[in-house]
């Protein structure tokens, strides 16, 4: 079954496909922070993640600057454009009409895509990448220097998230609202407010993941949003629904799954495996890693 | 006048796509597997009448069975779960037939050429209709009278007790199945009835398009199937027209002298499109009074018939028209704007009569604020009467 391929290339395989699987992560946390509190699917997610590094980029084309500034912009940029996607397809659409909002943001999505087509005329962008010449070898067996600041990268952004969700007001308020809308609003929590501040917090860890996508993959391109967001998707539904921890184990099980099917098979098949994943979870645990039993949506 | 010929099959196929979604929403699950059901439905009819010499009619019965077979087989499994997760599971469906079309390749001899879909390549040969000397007339005469069959059929089912036992696991499938609803026996029946509509138009896809390949039929094609009866409305199926004509006649065919900032605002009137009415162009018009519904079914039907009765008079009004525009460098494109515009100014008009009613008392309240905050009254504030 394996072919001709080795231990030690296999082990490597499982390494890098797990350091890579920590964009997923990162994008399916994102993904499981707005499903958590509003109970909505945004499918302009992936969209807002390489609209950041796109805004990054240009910023990083007109002055020269470090790499991790470049992170940081991507970061601050999806942000921003996060809050927009929350006005422009949560905001003032009924909450009855969850439909409207799912279309709403698919027209961001496209209008995201099409901007940044606009604007490079289609052409794939180099992005910066860290350490990029750094190889810590050990025998046969090495690690790609970028990939392990892409994972410690996310490691902390995750540690972050986790102390906002948990240390702060702010983060109470995001877990009350998420549990209970009405009964926060009750004790003086204005949900806009909230809704708007998880829009804005999902933004920040889009644009690193997108920062990242890019620096792993060297290049950005518009093709790259639909991908990450079926990925982004996979990854939320093996995790369990508005699951952080979920996404977090489901990303980096995908990143494996992903880069041993890539060095078991060809790159035409990959997509095919992942989708047989998601099938198999589907099948045997249908409400993913750490959903709960979900009786109703 | 080829250009309008070439539209009606556009519409056409697009509509019965769109149906197809509107079935399975009306259960209230977001299915993205219509892209694949019209795959098969496009592959299996092309098959029958390129490979085997088939009349088309019975070919389209076939692919639209086909699709409404894998359906069913697929729907036990997928309906399992729903939301999110069935959307997921439909992408990764609809992507599965997908590669599966990517990697089929199977080919006979026929009248001395090989003929059949080539993996990667597509299906090329799928000529019935220039074959059997249909004309452009005839293929959107054809089409759209399918459309209306199929248009007809998902209203008898709205109105049937069918219908009812739909919207009801749609709106609250608890409930529904409180009342002794079979929750899994009625979504897996609309699931198979979507396939069967999404193959039928899958086949008219491939016969008005003559060569298909499996990226036509990517997760793009399953989000506008979708997107057609949530833009128009789930209240009955005009809505699903309607937004056909909007969506693929006005922002895809009619902005297209924009170039390429066609695609820009494509997006972004789709946003503005459900923040104005998040429950889709149908229940715009049902918001209408009885005078302005009259106006639009008054001038909608009017327009058509006079057009008609005109071509049917051998007066050629289409191209008289075109003929009009055509000195004026003006194409169907600008028309189009025209249309759109006179339509929303028509819409709107109402939107306006309020605002303006309402724009006194406005500038009233905006005096009164604009007087606090100046810190005394610089304009003079309306006495109240008791």
């Amino acid at each position: 079954m394996f072919g001709d391929l080795s231990f030690l290339d296999l082990l490597q395989a499982v390494t890098d496909g797990l350091l890579f699987g920590a964009t997923y992560a990162i994008i399916g946390t994102g993904f499981a922070l707005i499903f958590g509190v509003m109970h909505k699917i945004n499918l302009a997610y992936a969209a807002t993640a390489i609209a950041g590094a796109y805004v990054s980029l240009a910023f990083a084309s007109l002055i020269p600057m470090p790499a991790i500034v470049v992170f940081l912009i991507a970061a601050v940029a999806s942000g921003v454009v996060g809050y927009l996607i929350y006005l422009t397809c949560f905001r003032f659409i009924p909450t009855a009409s969850p439909l409207a909002t799912l279309m709403a943001t698919v027209g961001m999505l496209i209008l995201i895509d099409e901007v940044i087509v606009h604007e490079t005329d289609g052409m794939p962008q180099p992005y910066p990448a860290l350490f990029d010449n750094v190889m810590i070898d050990i025998g046969d067996f090495g690690l790609r220097g970028d990939l392990l600041f892409i994972f410690g990268l996310s490691v902390v952004a995750t540690v972050a998230l986790v102390a906002f969700l948990y240390r702060t007001r702010l983060g109470v308020a995001t877990r009350a609202v998420a549990q209970q809308p009405v009964a926060a609003q009750l004790c003086g929590i204005s949900v806009q407010r909230t809704n708007g501040t998880t829009f804005v917090m999902s933004g920040l860890l889009g644009g690193l993941a997108g920062a990242m996508t890019g620096a792993a993959v060297g290049t950005l391109s518009p093709l790259l949003t639909l991908p990450i967001t079926v990925k982004g998707l996979i990854v939320t539904v093996i995790g369990g629904l508005g699951s952080i921890p979920g996404a977090i184990i489901a990303g980096l099980l995908v990143g494996m799954f992903e880069n041993v099917a890539l060095a078991l098979r060809d790159v035409q098949e990959r997509d095919l495996y992942v989708m047989l994943l998601l099938f198999l979870f589907l099948a045997v645990r249908p409400m993913g890693i750490f959903g709960k039993s979900a009786s109703r949506d | 006048m080829q250009f309008w010929y070439g539209l009606a099959q556009l519409i056409g196929v697009h509509t019965i796509l769109g149906l197809s979604a509107y079935v399975v929403l009306q259960t209230g699950q977001v299915t993205m597997a219509q892209a694949g059901f019209l795959a098969i439905g496009a592959y299996v009819s092309g098959m029958l009448t390129a490979m085997s010499g088939w009349h088309i009619v019975p070919a389209l019965l076939v692919g639209g069975v086909t699709a409404a077979v894998i359906a069913t087989i697929v729907g036990f499994p997928a309906l399992r779960v729903k939301g999110l997760m069935f959307v997921v599971a439909t992408i990764a469906f609809g992507e599965a037939v997908r590669l599966f079309w990517f990697n089929f390749t199977f080919q006979v001899k026929r009248g001395g050429e090989l003929v059949g879909p080539i993996g990667g390549e597509g299906f090329k040969q799928i000529r019935f209709f220039p074959a059997n000397g249909w004309t452009d007339l005839d293929r959107a005469i054809f089409i759209v009278a399918i459309m209306l069959i199929v248009m007809a059929g998902v209203w008898w089912l709205d109105h049937s007790r069918a219908g009812a036992v739909l919207r009801a696991v749609g709106e609250d499938d608890l409930a529904a199945q409180s009342v002794g609803v079979n929750l899994t026996a009625v979504k897996v029946s609309a699931f198979a009835i979507s396939g069967f509509i999404a193959g039928v138009g899958g086949a008219l896809y491939s016969h008005y398009t003559t060569h298909i390949e499996h990226l036509n039929f990517g997760v793009v094609l399953a989000t506008f199937a979708i997107a057609y009866p949530i833009v128009g409305g789930l209240h009955n199926v005009f809505g699903t027209l309607a937004a056909v004509i909007f969506i693929q006649g006005f922002l895809v065919e009619g902005l297209r002298f924009l170039g390429d900032w066609r695609n820009l605002l494509f997006g972004f009137l789709i946003v503005v499109a459900m923040n104005v009415s998040p429950r889709g162009f149908v229940s715009v018009y049902r918001d209408l009074s009885p005078y302005w519904r009259w106006r639009v079914h008054g001038g909608a039907i009017f327009t058509v018939i006079l057009v008609l009765a005109g071509e049917a008079a051998g007066l050629e009004i289409v191209d008289f028209v075109d003929g009009l525009l055509g000195p004026t460098g003006l194409q169907y494109n600008h028309f189009a704007w025209l249309v759109f515009a006179v339509v929303m100014a028509a819409w709107s008009w109402r939107g306006l009569a309020v605002l303006i009613r309402m724009l006194p008392a406005g500038l009233e309240r905006l005096s009164a604020v604009l007087g606090e905050a100046l810190g005394r009254s610089a304009v003079r504030r309306p006495r109240r009467t008791a």
